[in-house]
């Protein structure tokens, strides 16, 4: 009886084995909402550790329950002020970058509610922004100027974003070197903190130097090209036909705000 | 009220990484509160029926995750079906014992996960899996201790692990 039992329960394992080969794209109407369920606490500040990381100093002293009060008012209100400042700035940095562009996008602002993917080998943030915000799979997500990732799955009231940095992500970038040439390539995640470029072909007159940008490449007419992706660190042999060994380490810095843009395209 | 708990442990295993801190890399090897829930239920069960349990946790971990359903469903449900003992085994880890089982069954659930994303994505790094569920198994050992102490003491969830019925009986 006992075996069967560990039979059965094995069979089930095999089939939950099985699910996601045959829908590596999971179930997004059923997990999003879930998603946004479990995510949900993170709308209040104080069970969002991430809001706790990213601005506030909470050090106190003051004796005193009023105090204390007035203490937690300055302290939100200062944090407002500089989520907008980060809001305005992040704002003016796109306008510099989308200058020219004839169907300008709408950067939707969202704040983070989870920084972290609760699987350790993922990487992705979760939004307060949803469906009825406008957001759709594939949107960029930036910080400024600044690629952060792009829309992975939606639900009414809450997105999650694949991030740059997703081990299975996988974006077309471009690279300009010192002397100007351009050359286009793929960006892979990773867990380190840089991250190799793939299919960076060796043409005449391509020298990658470290410290030449990255930036992201039109191939997605939903991710505007120019975005910074971040800076090579390291480069191999450039004499070779193809530049095999090119790492980059991201600019997205996730700590230094609680607020991203998330580009909705314009009507 | 084991299942409440069980939906409780999933908010909070999805909140945690958030609230390392980054002295020491805690913050990139975050405790698994997940893989430490799955392998309380394998060594605290009265019978197989916790592999039920775990794979219902791990499907709420993949709805808050990118991976697609399923993946740590069959991840925490193998680890739960590792530690599993049949019915009549009185034997139990505590203190030291249960904080070694959470951390091997930690590194046990990152060597699975790498395993099981051979199919999808070919240059998985298994030698870099393994490396890497080292720190996180220690976090995730000194993390969920008092947690899953809490757990042993005030049996809040012991419908889910049998131990209510196994001492009605």
């Amino acid at each position: 009886m006992r075996i069967r039992k560990r039979h059965a329960w094995t069979a089930v394992l095999i089939g939950t084995f099985a699910l996601p080969v045959l829908q590596p794209q999971g179930f997004p109407s059923l997990e999003a909402p879930v998603d946004a369920l479990l995510g949900w606490p993170s709308r209040f500040e104080l069970a969002n550790p991430h809001a706790w990381n990213a601005g506030s100093d909470r050090g106190g002293g003051a004796d005193g329950e009023r105090a204390r009060a007035l203490e937690t008012i300055a302290i939100s209100e200062r944090e407002e002020h500089f989520r907008l400042l980060d809001e305005l700035a992040q704002r003016a940095q796109l306008g510099e970058l989308l200058q020219g562009f004839q169907r300008l996008p709408l950067a939707r602002p969202a704040r983070i509610l989870r920084a972290h993917d609760p699987s350790s080998t993922r990487r992705s943030l979760l939004l307060d922004r949803g469906s009825e915000d406008g957001l759709e799979v594939g949107q960029a997500v930036v910080q400024g100027r600044v690629f952060v990732g792009t829309v992975a799955s939606v639900s009414a009231h809450t997105a999650r974003v694949q991030l740059l940095t997703d081990p299975y992500a996988r974006f077309e970038v471009a690279i300009r070197t010192s002397d100007g040439t351009r050359a286009t390539a793929f960006v892979r995640g990773g867990a380190g903190d840089t991250l190799p470029l793939r299919n960076l072909r060796g043409a005449a007159g391509l020298h990658v130097r470290p410290g030449d940008p990255v930036l992201t490449s039109n191939a997605d007419e939903r991710v505007p090209a120019g975005l910074v992706v971040g800076y090579v660190v390291a480069a191999a042999d450039d004499d070779l036909d193809a530049i095999s060994d090119v790492r980059v380490r991201p600019s997205v810095d996730l700590e230094r705000s609680t607020t991203v843009l998330v580009l909705v395209p314009g009507t | 009220m084991g299942v409440v708990v069980l939906v409780a442990w999933a908010v909070l295993a999805a909140a945690i990484p958030d609230a390392m801190p980054a002295w020491g890399s805690i913050d990139r090897h975050a405790p698994d509160l997940f893989v430490a829930f799955a392998v309380w239920l394998g060594v605290r069960g009265t019978g197989l029926h916790v592999v039920g349990w775990s794979i219902l946790l791990g499907l709420l971990a993949d709805c808050a995750s990118l991976d697609p359903l399923g993946t740590q469903g069959f991840v925490l449900g193998a680890v739960t079906l590792t530690l599993a003992r049949p019915r009549g085994d009185r034997r139990e880890r505590a203190g030291l014992g249960l904080a070694a089982a959470v951390a091997g069954g930690t590194v046990l659930a990152r060597v699975l996960a790498a395993l099981r994303a051979l199919p999808l994505h070919r240059d998985v790094d298994l030698v870099g899996a393994f490396g890497a569920s080292l720190p996180t198994a220690l976090w995730t050992a000194v993390a969920s201790w008092p947690l899953l102490a809490f757990l042993d003491r005030t049996g809040l969830a012991d419908d889910l692990t049998g131990r209510r019925s196994a001492r009605a009986a």
